[in-house]
């Protein structure tokens, strides 16, 4: 399989009063194609302000200090607005936290498919029949495309985003939060899904979210980001089996499951943190129980892990694991 | 349809909630939790039916008897960024209650208790911190200190984690099942997320569309539920165990 994004050095801030701020620091990550790419992170980990900058679409005061976003073999940071406007929804999309809310709510549905064409040069009338698929995709009736936003309910919102976002076939596929907000029932359907469907069609997903749960349950691989940072990554199956970072390790097992025995070993500190440059040791270190004084003073780097394809950020793996 | 016609947002609803239990009640939206909170605590008024508390019908309280009653059973909400207000300190958000119900005991030492009591400690390292300076977590506890000011016999607590980073979840689901161990009060722990509610709760009432499907022991529920809304809950609550496949 060939790799379709790569990340290389990525530093982003946010430009404040006192110089910047750093968001994220040294980033570095490969996609492979066709796979559901999960990014997990609670707030503070810079997110969200990495799934903007990865699209390019960070605005001001956020600011991409150096770095490349490597797509298709393209550096998307270095393309002209023209030229981002030509891949973006034709060979990238992004639908961004809480997109259900920003259809227009004086258009209907149709018209706002109608405008995706409108922008990308392609034929309205002959474009009708790929809303028809897209929308049997979702599973929404083709009456939608008569109704006003407000016409419809959350999920059939969310379902219609997505549909919006799939219709000129996109290689690549960014979700942020896609389900936050949504009824736990709504929820389950969705996931199911955007899966099925990604599968039947090959596209790349990168799914960004704070749910642990549900990343879990749809990704094939895994990242998690703390601070700015990744702490681990690998194969779903090798992050949820055998942790190598304390963060991965612990939010596993405090996550409440029906007919699960209960977690009463030792727990995560503190509360969600910002990356902090003021430390030179681990970012995790003021949350971490099984921090020591080496954490203190080495800021540990990514490191691979005992099989293949599984990375960690922890100086103290294996010693930690209880 | 007319202006006159009304709908149900619950029906023929029957509940009890024992002394000293943790009691969960979960649907989706839009099947009358939240309704049936503010019910309890006479935000709103049943259209019909009762709600007696201790052997009395509390449900047409007013003036006097309903402060007293709305002491005695107090909520706890879903937004712990909405529910205090940014301008003021940690400190008046748990004086007032205390001053309004005319506490005649020393007002100080009963904050530096009820600080205590959720666990932000030591008291004066919180006392003077205003919630944009606290995490979601702390926040949601400040809210709960000041809930158990006027020393309820009932805590309601609609959603109280699910706008919270996951890793600060157990410790709040942790502090409910601690106070009701410390105060021998009465918890109703209202939510759409079974996962929790099978943690903490002794017993619950599954609601949909405004009714009691399913009600019983959490433990007999969870494993064996009978009702197909229930069960159908059960395969929906996120875990990560699970792996969604598709054909």
């Amino acid at each position: 399989m060939s790799t379709i994004l790569e990340i290389r050095n990525l530093n982003v801030g946010y430009e404040g009063e006192n110089g910047t701020t750093k968001i994220i620091n040294n980033f570095n990550l490969k996609i492979e194609e066709g796979v559901i790419f999960g990014i997990a992170g609670e707030s503070g980990s810079g997110k969200s302000t990495l799934a903007q900058a990865i699209y390019n679409s960070l605005r001001y005061p956020g600011i991409i200090e150096s770095g490349e976003v490597i797509f298709d073999g393209k550096d998307i940071l270095k393309l002209s607005k023209r030229e981002l406007r030509r891949i973006r929804a034709v060979d990238t999309t992004f639908i961004p936290q809480a997109a259900m809310n920003a259809l227009n709510p004086v258009k209907r549905i149709g018209d706002q498919f109608n405008d995706v064409f409108e922008a990308h040069g392609e034929d309205i009338e002959e474009s009708q029949s790929r809303i028809q698929s897209v929308l049997n995709m979702v599973r929404l009736s083709p009456e939608v495309l008569h109704s006003y936003p407000h016409e419809l309910s959350g999920g059939m919102r969310q379902r219609t985003v997505i549909a919006m976002a799939l219709v000129l076939s996109p290689k690549l596929v960014i979700l942020d939060e896609p389900t936050t907000g949504l009824d736990v029932l709504v929820e389950h359907d969705i996931l199911r899904d955007i899966k099925r469907i990604q599968r039947q069609k090959g596209f790349t997903m990168l799914v960004i979210t704070h749910d642990l749960s549900i990343l879990y349950q749809i990704s094939d691989w895994i990242a998690m980001v703390y601070a700015g940072e990744i702490t681990e990554y690998g194969k779903r199956e090798d992050m949820l089996n055998s942790p190598l970072h304390p963060y991965n390790y612990l939010l596993l097992k405090s996550l409440p499951r029906i007919g699960a025995e209960r977690y009463d070993g030792i727990k995560l500190i503190g509360a969600p943190s910002n990356y902090s440059e003021t430390n030179k040791g681990c970012q995790f270190i003021t949350r971490c129980p099984f921090s020591k004084n080496e954490c203190q003073i080495t800021h540990p780097e990514l490191e691979a892990g005992y099989g293949n394809d599984h990375y960690y950020r922890c100086v103290r793996t294996p010693d930690w694991k209880p | 349809m007319t202006r006159s016609e009304s709908v149900n947002a619950l029906q023929n609803v029957d509940m009890e909630l024992n002394q000293n239990e943790l009691l969960g009640i979960v649907g989706a939206s839009g099947s009358g939790k939240s309704t049936l909170a503010r019910i309890l605590v006479l935000l709103y008024r049943p259209t019909s039916g009762k709600i007696i508390f201790e052997g009395n019908d509390v449900s047409n309280l007013k003036g006097k008897n309903l402060r007293k009653y709305r002491s005695q059973i107090q909520m706890v909400f879903q937004d712990p960024y909405a529910s205090l207000d940014p301008f003021h300190n940690v400190e008046w958000h748990i004086k007032r209650p205390l001053v309004i119900t005319k506490y005649d005991g020393n007002i100080n030492e009963r904050i530096d208790s009820l600080l205590e009591q959720v666990k932000l400690t030591p008291p004066s390292q919180y006392r003077n911190k205003f919630p944009h300076q606290l995490s979601g977590g702390q926040r949601q506890r400040v809210y709960m200190a000041r809930a158990l000011a006027t020393n309820p016999k009932v805590l309601i607590a609609d959603e109280p984690v699910s706008m919270l980073d996951v890793s600060l979840r157990i410790e709040i689901l942790d502090l409910l099942l601690s106070i009701k161990k410390s105060l021998g009060i009465s918890i109703i722990y209202i939510t759409h997320d079974l996962n929790t509610v099978s943690m903490i709760t002794d017993r619950i009432y599954v609601l949909n569309q405004g009714r009691v499907v399913e009600y019983g022991d959490t433990k007999s529920i969870v494993t064996n539920p009978r009702d197909s809304y229930t069960q159908q809950l059960i395969k929906a609550a996120p875990d990560p165990y699970k792996k969604i496949e598709v054909d």
